[in-house]
């Protein structure tokens, strides 16, 4: 019981947050997207998405680039190798945890 | 399907929904078949020459992944990305088994298997049935359906190759003695082009573009 939780308490919270998790997922998943793409895909508003955005970068999970398709501009976000090794271990974590929960 | 699969298989179905890589393919594909016919039917030296540039033009579309890919991404700049957002675009296409190398089913991103090969199928199937009137039907019929049921968990499941053949094989008997492989092809590709129209006129329909700016997002300098 004590080691479950642990296991909780030790779970990434910057990845935890729901609106933080699905970015990185979609990430994890699409390889590269933009601004518009995550905000979409997302449903958040401009603010918000910036403000999680930011967070991860931060956190060094998301790297954040200006890049030019043709004349348009466009804010790509991907996610980094800690990001995804950080991910890849709250997964697990999370997977750990329901895991033995529904055994019970 | 895991979570990576599921938005991987997102974004990669999202190449496909302003209809652009339909309406392309289809425009070159109609292209491509009009070339053959005109070439075989008419044997006037300029319209063979017309014929040879459209077929020509056809498979350089087809065939250099390259190519197309930057006509569609000149043409999504323009279209797709201010309105929706840009992401990665599909992988190629990298056949991990015999039944999907026929197909192209593990990738909808690469059109030379979804347009050349329900025809190479197609093709000889009318010389060995064309005697008898259902042989060619239910040949076509059967291919169309093993085609579509050996791709059914691609990411954007077309039934693309299925209606091909089985316009072709409309087409094969609506026009007697037509060549059959081009007659075919430019219906197929009429078909995939005014399905990419419809798809990109409800796109454009559904996603006005914003007027909000384009950089909502800002970003330290690194």
């Amino acid at each position: 019981m004590k080691d479950r939780i642990k296991e909780l308490a030790d779970l990434d919270r910057l990845i935890h947050e729901p609106a933080r998790l699905m970015i990185v997922m979609i990430l994890e998943g699409a390889g590269e997207a933009d601004f518009l793409y995550l905000q979409r895909e997302c449903g958040l508003t401009q603010g918000n998405l910036s403000s999680h955005l930011a967070k991860l970068e931060e956190a060094g999970y998301v790297e954040i680039q200006k890049a030019f398709k043709g004349k348009y501009p466009l804010t790509i976000c991907k996610l980094t190798e800690r990001g995804r090794a950080a991910f890849a271990g709250y997964s697990q974590r999370m997977i750990g945890v329901l895991g033995n929960r529904r055994r019970k | 399907m895991d979570a990576k699969e599921f938005f991987g298989r997102r974004a990669a179905a999202y190449w496909f929904m302003d209809g652009l890589p339909e309406l392309l393919f289809g425009v070159a594909m109609a292209l491509g078949g009009g070339g053959m016919v005109l070439t075989r039917l008419l044997h006037v030296r300029w319209i063979g020459f017309v014929g040879l540039g459209a077929t020509l033009l056809y498979w350089v579309l087809i065939c250099s992944e390259g190519v197309s890919r930057a006509i569609l991404d000149w043409l999504k700049q323009r279209v797709t990305y201010p309105r929706t957002g840009y992401v990665t675009p599909p992988a190629r296409f990298q056949p991990d088994a015999p039944i999907k190398l026929l197909d192209a089913g593990s990738n909808v991103s690469h059109f030379l298997q979804h347009t050349i090969v329900p025809f190479l199928v197609a093709a000889p199937l009318p010389e060995v049935m064309m005697q008898s009137r259902w042989g060619a039907a239910v040949g076509l019929a059967t291919t169309a359906a093993w085609l579509y049921w050996a791709n059914r968990g691609e990411e954007h499941p077309y039934s693309i190759r299925s209606v091909l053949v089985l316009a072709g094989l409309g087409l094969a008997y609506a026009i007697s003695g037509a060549p059959f492989m081009g007659a075919s092809m430019m219906l197929g590709g009429f078909w995939l082009a005014g399905r990419g129209g419809y798809a990109l006129a409800r796109y454009l329909k559904t996603h006005p573009r914003s007027q909000d700016g384009e950089d909502p997002m800002p970003v330290r300098a690194s």
